[in-house]
């Protein structure tokens, strides 16, 4: 209850700030009755970037939504097993999901920034939200979160405009400027790049080797060259006949795509289908 | 297909064969139908101005500012509609006011906080809520809430004794014409006609601003929670402030529905009146514009020429308020690409059986009165524990110490998660009471309507006599009174309705949902719906004005049942159109694309791939417009007029709901003991047809999309 | 071949083509024009609106082979495979400049759009089926253009559905709605209802992205046995499918004013082993996208 959100607070820890791992015990998801993954285990390290790859419908958009617990915002969905962020259980039901998703940040598909609100107002929407109206801290915040996205040079004469006046790339900066502006844990990143042309992509590719010094990052991607340049780890997800997905391969980047070992991940990582 | 080539000047050569010549005869026959729309619109308009001319010049501008309206024509004396006008925008403004915001809160209640399985059975109380026809309304407000909102122990006069200082509660009034006119108490006035008029326009506004939510891209909600906002600071910052315009644009249909609202307004209101502010108090009887057509109906003849002008200026007056408020209304909520509500795959409804679905809109429809009634204590001991929580603190402070920590989240409204978190709760708490509000009333309707109305129905020869109490065909006088006249009448009148109105319908709508996307069709888009918001009464009025001006199907008898027919059918084409065009593009483009890319010309793949697949859907919208027609009173009111016996529908036509509307007024037993009777059979009728048949058709609708 | 192509199209086309079969029957004067160019696009522009998807396009498409479109999404593949069969016809506010040519003959001036449609089928990237039976989608194209004939109508959908590969698994239950099909067995059915009015060109707009790996491969093998008779474009967003699947290659990518460009078009080889354009071997080998 006591979650101090200010971000000054947290600001103390400067240089190297560590992420927290995620640990998923044995999380099966459900639309409605339909079971969408099955029985995934997996861990993500701190302060490492993990990419989760498969052809579409494998489920691994659903397991990174149960991540912040967003899957249960979608009317019928319900997930079993265990999360952990540290030590707490986030899928229990007494754990609060606004605060959990205060703790792990989300980058989403397509760009969405608020259109009601000025760049900077996108920027500071979640100190906001938690009722923080300190015009100084706020500034600082504004700054130092679109700094570290890349994006302060492009904006800093703009920063009254509504967000959505930015092109496509520069509004997916924006996005991550506001996660990190609250001070996540984790971010999680969800195709972050498709709806993007290449040279906002490789941007926003630096920009996560960057971040994961603070962050732990989990990607969904369905670009594999995007997933053996940027991460250190991969897990490989595919849906079986019911459109189940499971965790099919997990290991080190290098390893999935240079010797995997189950011969459907060397399928798909050699694009026999997907 | 000639509507959407691409825009570059080629002419189709020589080498074009017949199926593209059938291609364009079909376009032009849909195209047709879609300019009927206009072309009732455009005469609609002219009949009413030119009728009106003759007013319009005699009164001048008399007719806004004064507020006489004299009992005729003859004299010299102008006719002045200022209280009316009056009436009209109080009543609304006080129903946009109390159904707005319940309105709001359960729309937000059922898109966002309610869990799936309750979605389904809650929008369907809403739906019933919208399918009660207003003559029903009207009288259950005479028999019900008049009786506990009048009289010496009622709540008007409470009111009156505890807020009688203010203007609004006051129980004398001075008027120009005699000063100190006392107010009756008696239950009909402008705050109950207001209280009745909420409630009706909440299914209105409800339907539309949950369309309006459901456009809300899901990915705004979910950045906002994924940020770390609580469900109630998503739905504000994110849900709300992007649809903001839509949601009021529901609000301004939601008030154009309440301005042209005629039956339920004329049981209630009082009639006759004289109301003008600054005096005006709410606890006096009044008139609307749309509610003077019914309470005078008898007046309006056009034996008195300068009287019926000012009839027809009254409701040019009309048509063109809600006429500006319609486009407002439009241009806001810009219904012409957003997907429809229906198109929603409601899971809710999927898992639940037919069974069960009815089993939770009874369940909730019972229990309603006492969980709102608990929640509102609930509601009113939280903010009282809040302000004491608040003043002690203060006193805390003031000696120096602190509260627990537990309270100071409580109570400190800034920073604090447990704040947040609180009004979260109180949001959700305060949307269920306001979805409960809207239920109330239909469970008071439903208890009435049975338990009064359902042992009249067994009386016998109540099904096989007529008013006058000769069974309907032939046989010997019994004495007994019964409706089986109004039956028929009822269903002949919107069978023959049908038949005009069903076929123009879907074709307009096979138009705008296939052809349409050109400025044609967004133009018959915009008249179908300025036809469907035109005040119902005005629809009578308009036919009429025909019928008497051209002596159109019964020279020398004025009210028949043609006229009514025409009306009807008039009114039943936008509903048809916009329902069938809504269905159609339910039917996934790519189905027209597969027909179409396997050389099929565009008119067979709308007959054969498209309508096919849509068909349960337009036979559900279909049914909808003979119920929605089928519980009408206003448009029939002034052409077929009502009867006791059925003489065929070249004299005046009986219907149910014109049995309704003329005994259901009296206050003798007899009289509201066959209204009752009437009320249960008009419901049963309009029930069934509206819902039914869609559970009927449901599964297979789902099914074929 | 211009004649050819319209005399026999003018009697119903099955009297003369239903010997089409999964061997590979390939009628003499069918081999002829393997190879020639069957649809040629000529500084092809075109327009939404005001928005330029498509500039400036130059391609011949050769007959009797599987030419693939690639490149990242949003340059305008879909929009340029649509323009064939004048699908594109169907959004409204659109504008076309410059020539594509059937055979000779400009698909917007000298074909009639019915006609054209009959000519060149397409299949979509859902799997599309009517809520209708099987026999019924497949028969469909077919009863359209006059065939009321049982059996006439039972010949051609066993046989185009021979040809999809779906004939041994939908014999028994010809009569059940398609709906009931998995994913795969559908976008086969659609296949095999393109394929009942023997068009000479099909056109694929990523047929195998909402499958599973054993259908894709299934339908990847189907089209390899397609190509003996029909041209086939495809659209994918999966390069080894292209790589795997197609004889040529055309890749598209945005120019800054976000309007498609064709930077290189050859021989799928080429294109993934010694590609002439920098963008093109960027994306191949998986840079962006």
């Amino acid at each position: 209850m006591a979650q101090s959100s200010v971000y000054g607070e947290n600001a103390g820890r400067t240089a190297v700030q560590a992420g927290k791992g995620i640990k998923v015990e044995n999380l099966n998801a459900y639309y409605g009755k339909h079971l969408a993954i099955k029985n995934v285990s997996i861990e993500f390290e701190p302060n490492l970037i993990t990419a989760l790859i498969g052809p579409s419908g494998c489920g691994k958009s659903t397991l990174l939504r149960n991540l912040n617990r967003l899957h249960e915002v979608i009317p019928g969905a319900r997930a079993e097993g265990k999360i952990f962020l540290g030590e707490e259980n986030i899928l229990d039901k007494k754990v609060d999901s606004a605060l959990i998703r205060r703790k792990i940040g989300m980058v989403f598909q397509r760009p969405n920034p608020f259109p009601a609100l000025s760049i900077k107002e996108n920027v500071v929407s979640g100190l906001r939200l938690e009722g923080e109206s300190n015009p100084h801290k706020l500034e600082r915040v504004i700054e130092e979160s679109l700094k570290r996205s890349y994006l302060w040079d492009e904006v800093k004469d703009k920063l009254d405009e509504p967000g959505v006046s930015l092109s496509g790339g520069q509004q997916q900066r924006l996005c991550i400027a506001r996660t990190i502006a609250v001070q996540p844990e984790v971010i999680l990143m969800d195709e972050p790049c498709s709806a993007l042309d290449p040279i906002s992509t490789l941007k926003i590719e630096d920009l996560m080797l960057e971040l994961k010094k603070r962050f732990t990052i989990i990607i969904v991607t369905h670009n594999m060259q995007q997933a053996a340049r940027v991460s250190d780890k991969t897990g490989f997800m595919l849906a079986g006949a019911e459109r189940t997905g499971e965790l099919i391969e997990y290991a080190e980047t290098k390893k999935v795509f240079t010797s995997p070992k189950e011969q459907r991940t060397e399928d798909y990582i050699s694009g026999r289908f997907g | 297909m000639a509507t959407n080539s691409p825009v570059r000047g080629r002419v189709k050569s020589g080498t074009a064969n017949n199926t593209n010549l059938a291609d364009r005869l079909f376009a032009i026959l849909t195209a047709i139908t879609a300019a009927v729309i206009i072309g009732i619109i455009v005469v609609f308009a002219v009949v009413l101005l030119v009728g009106s001319w003759n007013s319009i010049t005699r009164n001048g501008i008399a007719f806004l500012t004064s507020i006489e309206w004299p009992d005729n024509g003859f004299d010299k004396a102008p006719f002045g509609a200022l209280n009316y006008i009056f009436g009209t925008l109080i009543t609304s403004g006080f129903a946009l006011l109390i159904g707005g915001v319940a309105s709001l809160g359960a729309a937000i209640f059922l898109s966002e906080y309610a869990p799936v399985w309750l979605r389904a059975p809650l929008s369907f109380l809403v739906e019933l809520l919208a399918a009660v026809p207003s003559v029903v309304y009207g009288f259950w407000g005479v028999q019900f809430v008049s009786g506990f909102m009048g009289g010496p122990d009622g709540v008007e006069k409470s009111l009156n004794n505890v807020f009688g200082w203010l203007p609004l509660f006051a129980d004398k009034v001075s008027t120009t014409r005699n000063t100190n006119l006392n107010v009756a108490f008696n239950g009909r006035d402008i705050l109950v006609a207001g209280l009745i008029l909420s409630i009706m326009i909440i299914p209105t506004i409800t339907s539309i601003s949950r369309d309006v939510i459901h456009t809300v891209p899901d990915s705004q909600r979910e950045g906002m929670l994924a940020m770390g906002a609580t469900r109630w600071q998503s739905i504000r910052l994110a849900v709300l402030s992007y649809g903001k315009r839509g949601i009021i644009g529901a609000l301004i249909l939601g008030l154009g529905r309440a301005l042209g609202e005629t039956i339920a307004v004329a049981f209630l209101i009082g009639g006759a009146s004289t109301v003008i502010p600054p005096q005006g108090t709410l606890l006096n009887r009044g008139e609307t514009i749309a509610s003077k057509f019914a309470n005078n109906y008898n007046e309006i003849s056009p034996a008195d020429t300068n009287g019926f002008s000012a009839f027809l200026e009254l409701g040019l007056a009309l048509f063109i308020i809600t006429l500006i408020i319609n486009i407002i209304a439009q241009i806001l909520v810009s219904r012409g690409n957003k997907p429809s509500s229906t198109a929603k795959k409601n899971p809710g409804t999927q898992i639940l059986g037919r069974l069960q679905s009815l089993f939770f809109p009874i369940l909730i429809l019972l229990l309603s009165p006492f969980i709102s009634l608990l929640m509102a204590l609930v509601i009113i001991a939280i903010w009282g524990l809040l302000r004491g929580l608040k003043a002690y603190q203060v006193r805390v402070e003031e000696r120096g110490g602190s509260l627990p920590v537990a309270l100071t989240y409580i109570a400190d409204p800034n920073k604090s998660y447990g704040y947040r978190k609180f009004i979260n709760r109180f949001m959700q708490g305060l949307f269920i009471f306001s979805l409960l509000v809207a239920i109330i009333p239909l469970a008071s309707i439903f208890i009435l309507v049975i338990t009064r109305g359902l042992p009249v129905v067994f009386k016998p020869d109540f099904l096989i006599n007529d008013t006058s109490g000769r069974p309907l065909f032939g046989g010997v006088p019994t004495g007994n009174i019964g409706i089986a006249q109004a039956i028929l009448g009822s269903g002949l009148l919107v069978s023959l309705a049908s038949v005009i109105g069903i076929p123009l319908g879907i074709l307009a709508g096979v138009y705008l949902s296939e052809y349409g996307k050109n400025t044609f069709g967004r133009l018959v888009r915009f008249m179908a719906d300025v036809l469907q918001g035109v005040p119902s009464i005005i629809m009578g009025l308009f036919i009429l004005t025909v019928v008497i001006n051209t002596s159109l199907f019964v020279p020398g008898q004025r009210y028949n049942g043609w006229a009514g027919v025409l009306a009807l059918a008039i009114m039943m084409v936008p509903i048809i159109t916009r329902t069938s065009e809504e269905i159609l593009r339910l039917v996934p483009d790519n189905m027209r694309e597969a027909a179409l890319a396997l050389g099929v010309p565009k008119w067979r793949v709308i007959l054969t791939v498209v309508m096919p697949a849509a068909l349960s859907g337009i036979v559900t919208g279909v049914i909808l417009g003979v119920a929605r027609i089928a519980g009408e009173t206003a448009p029939i009111l002034l052409t077929a007029r009502g009867n006791d016996s059925f003489n065929g529908l070249n004299d005046q036509t009986p219907a149910l709901t014109l049995i309704m509307y003329t005994y259901g007024r009296r206050p003798d037993p007899a009289s509201v003991e066959l209204s009752w009777g009437a009320a249960f059979v008009l419901l049963v009728i309009v029930l069934l047809l509206s819902f039914g048949v869609r559970f009927l058709t449901r599964s297979r609708l789902k099914a074929s999309l | 071949m211009k004649e050819l192509s319209e005399s026999f199209s003018r009697v119903t086309p099955f009297q003369i083509r239903t010997a089409v079969s999964p061997a590979g029957a390939v009628k003499a004067f069918d081999a002829a024009d393997a190879g020639v160019p069957k649809l040629e696009i000529q500084n092809l522009n075109f327009y939404y609106g005001k928005f330029q998807a498509l500039r400036n396009i130059t391609v011949k498409i050769p007959s009797r082979r599987i030419t693939s479109i690639i490149g990242p999404s949003g340059t305008g593949k879909s929009t340029f495979l649509r323009l064939f069969n004048r699908m594109s016809d169907l959004v409204p506010d659109t504008r076309v400049e410059g020539q594509v040519r059937l055979d000779g003959q400009d698909i917007f001036d000298s074909i009639e759009v019915v006609r054209l449609r009959s000519r060149v089928g397409m299949v979509f990237q859902k799997p599309n089926p009517f809520p209708k039976s099987i026999y019924d989608n497949i028969a469909y194209g077919p009863r359209m253009h006059g065939i009321k004939s049982k059996k006439q109508l039972d010949e051609i959908v066993e046989t185009s559905a021979r040809c999809a590969y779906i004939w041994d698994e939908i014999k028994d239950k010809l009569h059940i709605s398609a709906m009931a099909l998995s994913g795969g067995q559908q976008q086969r059915l659609c296949i095999a209802r393109a394929i009942a009015v023997q068009p000479e060109v099909i056109l694929m707009d990523e047929p195998c992205s909402a499958l599973d790996p054993i259908s894709t491969i299934k339908i990847e093998e189907l089209m390899l046995q397609l190509r003996n008779n029909y041209t086939i474009v495809i659209v994918t967003h999966n390069m080894q499918q292209a790589a795997r699947a197609s004889d040529y290659t055309s890749v598209f990518m945005m120019a800054p004013d976000r309007a498609g460009e064709l930077v290189e078009f050859g021989p799928t080889k080429q294109i993934f082993t010694n590609p002439k354009d920098e963008r093109t071997e960027q994306y191949v080998t998986g840079r962006f996208g």
